[in-house]
């Protein structure tokens, strides 16, 4: 503010004394010149009289003493021109009885003519009640000592001028400065509007409206707070349960693989208990892990992602979908992973959930195929899976990815495609959509 | 009278020329070469009547007044003077601490005996201070002392006059009314001892135009302390002046009276002013035939003074009587247009010439060869100096060629040489009107009713027809390219003052001395 204040009086600090000492300037200027042409010329005229008498008695001795004199007190040249000739001069001997020659002037102001170095006055002398005498007077003033002079006064009047408007400007900006200084509170009182840890000091100003904006903006921030409290609990309320939503829709499969393997368990043989068994421990630590993952997600964000192998994350997501899925259809399930490791940096239980709702979605959504496929193409690993399923349609695709959709296994938002279109950002990809070469749908979740 | 005359004598031309120059040795300081005509007649002020020992009395010696060059007068030993209200007394007072060049200090009573030795019987300028109360008593002898001088304790004196005479003090600051130390004998003038700015140290005389005086700068000196430390005089005539001139062996030649066309002027400075003087034919009209008017006044409009002019001197300033232009009683009048007439007499005249001059055989021809045309007998005689000089003072011209200067700046020194009671009137004029309206003159005190008085005694003097006048000169002062400071003055050469003249050193020495 005080720079601003400052940078706005710049002319006033800096063009008012230059206007100003200019305009002295010229007038002081001008004074002087008509002051000391009309006091050369006054001088001359009163001795008019006498220098009429000397010229017609050819006094030239005398004639001299007098310009000299004169010209020596008032630092003029002084030339008595009779006839055309110089008979006396104050200047140089070599000038007198020589044909004066009338300088040319650059410009001529009220009678009086201005070369570059003189002031020129032409006076005819004449004496009261006697004779006409051809005779002239011509005064040369030097310009240059009153230009000096005219230059002086302007330099001390710039001067002083100047040191009296930085004064005035410097008592303004402090002034203004004071002035705004309310101003300035309020500002840092409307910037602590975010901060709510804090209740602001309430200080008087001593002007009644900002104290009244102050008072209002005291009640707002109050009333803010209040209001970001409800807004804190209201949408702590819609965390948990879109959390708990996203979780029963996550426990969906692996509870329903765990209702099929004790099914299988009843009814299987004692030669498949054992493996089934490891399946059923294998399914409720999901559970578990997935209750503890969505108690997590409440308030953190995943933990730092290592890198592993997603081939075995790909695959027990596979299963675990393809266990929970109820197989009327007779669905083959084919799956293309590369024999070698593929280390992706990803969080394995975020990131089995994501690739479990995008295999269910297809198992659903197909006919009779559906292809599980991983590919590294240079540093993106692309997890792919497709159906022979009718497809979507483009305009669905986004209502899908943004949890627009009506599931199908509950009377609520289809959480499938935006959970794992959401677990794919957390790990720095994306879900592309595109047409199976199947003849269905194709989610490519890209990595990396 | 009390003229000037510029010139010198043409006589020694020869030897001057065929003369081997000496060396003046080495000077330490910085030294100027003045180049003079000719040397001083004399070198005591009461008996100067020749420019050259004018020039040198303003040198040497030191009056109470002086004249600035622009004709002020300024104090020179008086500290200050007062005048009294009837205008007939003057009182000085003197610097307390001027000094002579040997040291001695200048009291009243040397002042009064200087003044004492102006109205002496031996001085040749008695008549300029003759208005001093008790100087006719002096000089006739019939007084031991002079009634009008007084001094009235060691630093004051004071001068009281016959009658109030306003140029008086002009007079004072002319070049012979000069203080001089109270003991003066035979010698002192071999080696004089004044107060002036320079201070005699030699004089070496070879002949009348060639020689040299050496001074050297006086450190005592009250007024403006010069930076010439060594002033030589060098007397040489025009000719070989010029010619030491162009070599860098003079730096000044102002005292000659140069038209400014010779060709050492494109090498020098030529600084030039108008002079109060008026070159003239004077007409003796105590000699036949031209004690007769009429023969007078034919004469002289047989000059045909406008041509002489043009032919010799074309930037000199037409003649219309004996008073130069600038002075009062200067006629402003129409140049008459020359007209031939027949001589009214065949009578042998013979006019004395200056042989001085560069060109004075083509001057005297020219005027010779126009008078003899018109039937007039007339031969121009050229003459040397000291012959010219003796024969005007004896009045035994029937007419000569000079140039009139003046002493102090007032028609009063001029417009005296017409009357008869003056023993320098070198016309032999007897008015009586004349003599009653220059009385009359010299007793105005009111300057302009003066000035008019003036101009009707010079319309009478013309009227006489004794003096032809040819010109007002303007002076061509020529001076080195190093030199610096050289102020004309209008009334003389011999005015100007050496004290503000300086010498730039570094210009000499990057020219060589040459010009």
């Amino acid at each position: 503010m005080a720079r601003y204040i400052h940078d706005k009086l710049k002319l006033y600090r800096i063009g008012l004394p230059l206007a100003l000492s200019i305009a002295a300037g010229l007038t002081i200027g001008a004074s002087v010149f008509a002051l000391r042409a009309k006091s050369d010329l006054q001088l001359i005229n009163s001795i008019s009289g006498h220098l009429s008498s000397l010229v017609e008695t050819h006094d030239r001795p005398e004639m001299l003493k007098i310009l000299k004199s004169i010209a020596n007190s008032r630092g003029v040249t002084l030339r008595v021109i009779h006839r055309g000739k110089i008979v006396a001069s104050s200047a140089q001997g070599s000038e007198l009885d020589s044909v004066f020659e009338h300088p040319k002037p650059i410009f001529a102001v009220a009678g009086h003519e201005f070369t570059t170095q003189e002031m020129i006055s032409m006076l005819g002398i004449a004496r009261i009640d006697g004779p006409k005498v051809d005779s002239m007077i011509e005064i040369s003033t030097p310009i240059h000592p009153l230009l000096f002079f005219c230059l002086i006064v302007v330099l001390g009047i710039l001067l002083l001028s100047f040191v009296s408007s930085q004064f005035y400007a410097n008592q303004i900006t402090r002034t203004i400065r004071e002035a705004l200084q309310p101003v300035e509170d309020l500002e840092k009182l409307v910037q602590g509007l975010t901060h709510f840890d804090t209740d602001p000091a309430y200080n008087s100003t001593g002007i009644r409206e900002l104290d009244n904006i102050q008072g209002v903006i005291i009640e707002t921030k109050r009333s803010l707070s209040d209001a970001t409290d409800r807004l804190a609990q209201s949408k702590a309320k819609e965390l948990v349960a879109d959390t708990y939503g996203k979780l029963i829709h996550d426990l969906y499969t692996p509870v329903a693989a765990l209702k099929e393997s004790i099914k299988r368990v009843q009814a299987s043989d004692s030669e498949n208990l054992k493996t089934l068994n490891e399946k059923m421990v294998r399914l409720a630590t999901q559970v578990f892990n997935q209750v503890t993952t969505a108690n997590a997600s409440l308030g953190h964000e995943p933990k730092i992602l290592d890198h592993k192998d997603i081939r075995i994350c790909v695959t027990e997501a596979s299963d675990q979908a393809f266990m929970a899925f109820k197989n009327d259809k007779g669905v083959v399930v084919n799956h293309k992973i590369p024999n070698a490791p593929i280390l992706v940096p990803h969080d394995p239980e975020y990131l089995k959930r994501a690739i479990t709702n995008l295999v269910s979605n297809a198992l659903r959504a197909c006919r009779k195929v559906v292809e599980i496929e991983i590919e590294k193409k240079n540093a993106t690993v692309t997890v792919r899976v497709s159906d022979d399923g009718k497809g979507i349609q483009p305009e669905e695709l986004t209502l899908l990815l943004h949890g627009r959709t009506q599931s199908q296994n509950a009377d609520r938002p289809g959480f499938g495609l935006p959970s794992a279109n959401h677990i794919a950002r957390l790990h720095g990809g994306r879900i592309v959509y595109s047409d199976s070469i199947l003849g269905g749908a194709c989610f490519e979740m890209r990595l990396g | 009278m009390r003229t000037k005359f510029v010139f010198m004598a043409f006589l020694l031309f020869a030897l001057g020329c065929s003369k081997k120059q000496e060396s003046l040795g080495h000077f330490n300081g910085v030294t100027y070469s003045k180049g003079v005509y000719s040397l001083p007649e004399t070198l005591d002020p009461i008996k100067m009547t020749d420019t050259a020992s004018l020039l040198v009395s303003n040198l040497i010696y030191a009056g109470l007044l002086k004249i600035s060059p622009d004709l002020h007068l300024k104090a020179d030993l008086a500290e200050s003077w007062a005048a009294s209200e009837d205008g007939k007394t003057y009182t000085f007072t003197l610097k307390q601490n001027a000094k002579f060049h040997d040291g001695t200090a200048i009291t009243a009573l040397a002042v009064v005996q200087s003044l004492t030795r102006t109205v002496s019987e031996r001085s040749t300028v008695y008549n300029y201070y003759d208005c001093i109360k008790g100087a006719d008593e002096y000089h006739s002898g019939k007084a031991d002392h002079v009634s009008g001088l007084k001094a009235l304790s060691d630093h004051l004196v004071s001068i009281e006059l016959k009658y109030p005479f306003p140029p008086f003090l002009s007079v004072l600051a002319g070049a012979t009314a000069k203080i001089l130390p109270q003991k003066i004998d035979a010698e002192f003038f071999k080696s004089p001892i004044g107060s002036g700015p320079f201070q005699f140290v030699s004089l070496k005389r070879d002949s009348a135009e060639h020689g040299e005086m050496i001074l050297k700068r006086f450190d005592g000196y009250l007024g403006t302390k010069p930076t010439i430390e060594n002033l030589i005089l060098k007397a040489r005539i025009e000719k070989d002046a010029i010619a030491e001139a162009s070599k860098g062996e003079i730096d000044d030649l102002a005292s000659y009276p140069l038209p400014g066309s010779e060709p050492v002027f494109k090498s020098g400075q030529d600084i030039t002013a108008p002079i109060a003087a008026t070159w003239i034919i004077g007409l003796n009209a105590r000699k036949a035939p031209f004690n007769n008017i009429k023969i007078r006044q034919a004469f002289k409009a047989a000059v045909d003074s406008e041509a002489f002019r043009k032919a010799f001197y074309p930037d000199a300033v037409a003649a219309t009587s004996y008073i130069p232009n600038g002075l009062q009683g200067y006629l402003e009048k129409e140049v008459p247009v020359f007209k031939s007439a027949h001589a009214i007499t065949k009578a042998k005249i013979e006019i004395a010439f200056p042989a001085v001059l560069s060109h004075e055989k083509e001057m005297r021809e020219f005027l010779e060869k126009n008078l003899r045309a018109q039937g007039w007998n007339v031969v121009f005689k050229p003459m040397n100096w000291d012959d010219l000089m003796a024969a005007y003072n004896k009045k035994s011209l029937q007419g000569f060629l000079l140039s009139m200067n003046m002493d102090y700046p007032d028609t009063e020194f001029l417009v005296r040489n017409f009357e008869s009671t003056n023993p320098d009137n070198f016309s032999g004029l007897k008015n009586k009107e004349i003599d009653q309206l220059i009385q009359s003159a010299r007793a105005t005190e009111e300057r302009g009713k003066r000035g008019g008085l003036y101009q009707s005694i010079i319309s009478k003097i013309e009227d006489q027809a004794v003096t032809v006048n040819l010109f007002y000169p303007r002076s061509h002062n020529w001076v080195s390219r190093c030199v610096k400071g050289l102020v004309p003055n209008i009334l003389a050469d011999y005015y100007i003052d050496y004290s503000t003249v300086e010498v730039d050193q570094d210009c000499k020495n990057q020219t060589g001395g040459k010009t």
